[in-house]
């Protein structure tokens, strides 16, 4: 990461207030992208990942009570202190947001052309035939068979990967400088999948916007990402390029969840490596370290004190108590897990 | 939607706090307030078991002298609270007295009313089929028909009396316990301990009352502070127009029916018995509504 | 009167108990065959409702009460009565009656109002004309004061107006609509002027009786509505389209409302047929309106037996059809877009 960053956060908080208390998503996050980078963000759900992206351009559904603290620049201003009339010229303007479920993301009573148009007319000040035409293009874009007939026609006549081009080419419609995609391949089939992520990774290269990609699936960050973080229970865990995190994953956590990830050598003796237990509810607030309880590794230290992050190599982070000590141990050992998508 | 975004600096504009201040006296009262409601119906049930300590005259005794005094003026007989009728009757002690016989007629209506919903909501549930297609049609038939006419209809065939209001009144209510109990029964059916208990061999009145009941009684009780409420408005209606309770007997409803024709001279008379109906019915509602929420937050 | 009115006028928030009657009334609209068969059903339950209505009626009129007594006038002598007796065939078997009687229903033949003298079924038919007048006015205010305010409540749940607006049609709900009407009538008949208290002589006698029902239905028209905003607004095309950087304006107009319209439409379209169950007929005694409300009432007091039988059935088959047209054309509706 070198030059001006285009996004910057930091340390970010996110508290849900519900009818049981508050529930702190996200806490403190803090965390850079290049213009143009690549960054995977990957944990289990309830990590806060999602809550973090959406924290960004303050995208909460209307029965949450959510208080962020914090500060995001982008473009040289602080995204959660600006008025809503400016996030909004952020928000599909400046980045673009692509969600997990393309059978719900659109609009089922509105030509996917119209709801692409319409970013478009807000966006770009274009007429209503520029942004028609505008919206065929975009669609052919990301590769939609007769894109003028395909339209005008509603959501319901689309399959769940076509829906997803669709919404990708909403949310790069107007030629963002970020896209987020939260989850996009989770509800898709496999070789589906596939075809997105290569959508995905080809559109971030040729129109030069950074990629923010949320998964719980190593094997698409993988594929897309050139750098990655590891979230748990709301904090960032790890982070490091995709390459180095696959030789020389630090944090146990990130190592539980790489061996996770299905491996060819695995599929004999068909054996899966789960992490025991189960992730908190809420994170924040504690004086230990989140995954303590669940880590095999874990020292009184990690029970009564919060981990920093330290630096584990070059741009390798981790927050573990133990981090100097396996940063050690993996270097020498090494890991034979390869970079398979 | 409500996102708030904190300050960067420490110091807090006194807007904030005043706003702290105040959202947390919203939420006291939304935690607290069923405290209050319960006051009120506590009130009115103690004023239909003994009114004589609240009335604050005898609520028959005419005083031509004191004919259509408005609320606080005073007679011989000393202050009357809300006024009198054009017979010189004190109007807050006929409310009280007038509150037993209402409350009396909308809890026994509803209850069984609510008593055939849930055996009728039961039977259909758990048999299905062509005993549950048959209740639940009459029900949709009920919702189809002008059921108000019908009450009427009903009430001066078989002459109007508090008996007979409270075989026609539950008439109108029991297919909303019946549809909630049914769809519970429905539910219930399907799940694996009622299984056990068929292949443990109970009865199935055993299971009927000891595993269905006990499941859909919370949501029935919540119903039932709800639909006293509508029955009441119902039997207030039916009084109004004259087929429902008969003077001497008095419920609110019928003191507003008796005081339309003063509506000119006497206002008081047919407003503020309408107004403690309505206060009345809208407790009800508040408590429902807040006894649902609560009870859906906990499941 | 709150007969009928008692399914959705309570709830937590706004996805419990009106968010299960919403479902209920999808669930009932779901698609179920074709249209004609649909309709051929619906009919054949109209005619059973029908002709259980009438069966209790026969009933009640002819075994338990003594029908001789409640056929004569009030003020009717012991001759009389025996008269009526010989004139009804009432020593005849019930069954034989029962069945007599279907036929002249069947023949629209309601008997002879004790009261007017004339045919009981020309009185009702000359009075339900201004009920329905009333109540498509009524329905008019209703949508008006329920459908705006509800979706402006539920695209800004938990907001001031929603909790203000919330509360005061949960008060609509909750005071006797008889009384509401009679509070107006205080207040803009007798003490400002402004506006006829009753009969129907003039253009401006509607407003009253008409308004009166707006605000009831309008209640219950503003908490569905309000629910079914509030659902579509929790889906996730809605931060779509606030992704986009829509104004919150905007995502209500050009994306929830289109969603939520035909759901509206339905909710006002059965709020009139509720509308039949109670309110009308005490508001049409309050204000004098010459209906069918009022016209049963009179009857009801003059004990006129034959009147108050036709305007029950007359209205019933009036109400189950309007049922039958307003699920009709959801249903159409909804087809239409689905296909689509």
């Amino acid at each position: 990461m070198s030059g001006l960053p285009l996004l910057e956060v930091e340390d970010l908080h996110v508290t849900f207030r519900t009818a049981s208390g508050p529930v702190h998503a996200v806490d403190g996050v803090s965390f850079t992208m290049a213009p143009g980078a690549s960054l995977g963000v990957v944990g289990e759900s309830g990590s806060g990942k999602s809550v973090t992206a959406r924290a960004l351009l303050r995208l909460f559904s209307i029965t949450d009570d959510v208080q962020i603290s914090g500060a995001v620049h982008f473009d040289g201003q602080d995204l959660l202190r600006i008025d809503e009339r400016r996030l909004r010229d952020v928000r599909g303007g400046q980045i673009g947001m692509i969600f997990q479920d393309p059978l719900t993301s659109l609009n089922p009573l509105m030509a996917v052309g119209e709801q692409i148009a319409e970013s478009l007319r807000l966006h770009r000040g274009m007429s209503r035939s520029e942004a028609a035409a505008e919206a065929v293009e975009l669609l052919a874009r990301v590769g939609i068979a007769d894109p003028e007939q395909r339209a005008i026609e509603l959501p319901s006549s689309f399959s769940g990967g076509m829906r997803q081009r669709v919404m990708i080419s909403l949310a790069i419609a107007c030629r963002p400088r970020l896209l987020i995609a939260d989850e996009p391949t989770t509800a898709l089939d496999v070789t589906v999948q596939a075809e997105i992520l290569l959508l995905l990774d080809e559109l971030r290269r040729s129109e030069g916007m950074a990629l923010m990609l949320i998964t719980h699936d190593f094997g698409v960050v993988a594929a897309t990402c050139e750098d990655v973080q590891v979230m748990y229970a709301g904090k960032l865990v790890e982070r490091a390029s995709m390459a180095h995190l696959f030789d020389r994953a630090n944090h146990p956590y990130t190592e539980g969840l790489l061996r996770l990830v299905p491996r060819f050598e695995d599929a004999h003796t068909g054996r899966l490596h789960p992490i025991p237990g189960q992730p908190p509810i809420t994170g924040g607030g504690g004086s230990s370290c989140a995954f303590a309880p669940r880590c095999s590794h874990a020292i009184d230290r990690c029970r009564s004190e919060v981990p920093p992050e330290v630096a584990v190599g070059p741009e390798h982070l981790s927050a573990c108590w133990l981090a100097a000590d396996r940063a050690k141990d993996t270097t020498d050992a090494g890991r034979p897990w390869s970079r398979t998508p | 939607m409500s996102v708030t975004v904190a300050k960067r600096t420490g110091t807090d504009p006194g807007r904030t706090s005043q706003h702290r201040v105040w959202g947390r006296l919203v939420d006291m009262l939304g935690s607290r307030g069923w405290i209050l409601l319960v006051l009120f119906l506590v009130l009115l049930v103690a004023a239909s078991i003994v009114p004589d300590v609240f009335a604050t005259h005898d609520h028959d005794a005419q005083n031509l002298r004191a004919r259509l005094l408005g609320p606080g003026e005073s007679s011989s007989e000393g202050l009357h609270l809300l006024g009198t009728d054009s017979l010189g009757r004190d109007l807050f002690s006929r409310m009280v007295v007038g509150t037993r016989l209402t409350l009396f007629i909308a809890v026994m209506g509803t209850l069984i009313g609510a008593g055939v919903g849930v055996l009728f909501g039961l039977l259909g549930g758990y048999f299905g089929g062509r005993t549950d297609r048959l209740l639940m049609r009459l029900g949709e038939a009920q919702t189809a028909m002008p059921m108000f006419l019908v009450a009427i209809l009903l009430l001066s065939l078989l002459g109007p009396s508090v008996g007979i209001l409270l075989v026609v009144l539950p008439c109108l209510v029991w297919p909303i316990f019946a549809r909630v109990v049914r769809a519970e029964a429905l539910r219930l059916r399907e799940e694996t301990f009622i299984e056990a208990s068929i292949a443990t061999g109970c009865s199935t009145t055993t299971i009927l009352g000891r595993h269905l009941l006990p499941n859909v009684a919370p949501r029935i009780l919540v119903l039932c502070v709800v639909e006293i409420g509508h029955v009441m408005l119902s039997e207030a209606g039916l009084s109004f127009l004259g087929v429902g309770v008969q003077p001497p007997d008095t419920t609110w409803g019928l003191l507003i029916s008796e005081g339309r024709p003063l509506l000119a001279v006497a206002w008081w008379l047919t407003i503020l018995p309408g107004v403690l109906l309505g206060i009345s019915v809208l407790v009800l509602n508040l408590l429902g509504r807040y006894w649902e929420a609560r009870s859906g937050a906990a499941g | 009167m709150g007969m009928q009115e008692t399914t959705a006028t309570t709830a937590p928030s706004p996805q419990s108990r009106r968010g299960r009657l919403l479902r209920r009334l999808r669930d009932r609209l779901a698609a179920e065959g074709s249209l004609g068969g649909l309709l051929l059903r619906r009919l054949r339950d109209g005619v059973i409702v029908l002709l259980l209505v009438v069966t209790v009626i026969f009933f009640l009129a002819h075994v338990v009460g003594n029908p001789a007594l409640v056929f004569a006038p009030v003020d009717a002598t012991d001759e009389h009565i025996a008269k009526i007796h010989r004139q009804f065939g009432l020593d005849r078997p019930v069954t034989e009656r029962y069945w007599e009687y279907l036929v002249d229903l069947s023949r629209l033949d309601f008997g002879e109002s004790t009261w007017q003298q004339r045919p009981a079924i020309d009185a009702v038919v000359e009075a339900l004309p201004s009920t329905v007048y009333l109540t498509v006015v009524g329905l008019a205010a209703a949508a008006v004061l329920g459908v705006v305010p509800g979706i402006v409540a539920g695209a800004r749940a938990r907001k001031p107006f929603d909790k203000a607006s919330n509360l005061l049609s949960v008060t609509a709900l909750s005071v006797p609509n008889f009384w509401l009407g009679l509070l107006l009538i205080l207040l803009l008949g007798v003490q400002l002027g402004w506006l006829p208290t009753s009969g129907r002589f003039e253009t401006a006698s509607i407003v009253m009786p008409a308004l009166t029902l707006g605000i009831v239905h309008g209640g219950r028209i503003y908490q569905l509505v309000r629910s079914a905003t509030f659902e579509e607004m929790s889906k996730p095309y809605v931060t779509v389209a606030r992704s986009k950087g829509l104004t919150e304006w905007n995502i209500l107009r050009r994306h929830v409302v289109r969603n939520t319209g035909v759901t509206t439409a339905t909710i006002v379209g059965w709020e009139y047929v509720r509308m039949w169950g109670g309110a009308v007929f005490a508001i049409e005694y309050v204000f004098a309106w010459p209906g069918v409300g009022l016209l049963t009432i009179d009857a009801a007091h003059r004990q006129d037996f034959f009147v108050l039988q036709a305007a029950v059935i007359i209205a019933g088959a009036f109400v189950i059809f309007s049922n039958l047209l307003i699920d009709m054309g959801y249903q159409f509706i909804d087809r239409r877009i689905t296909a689509t």
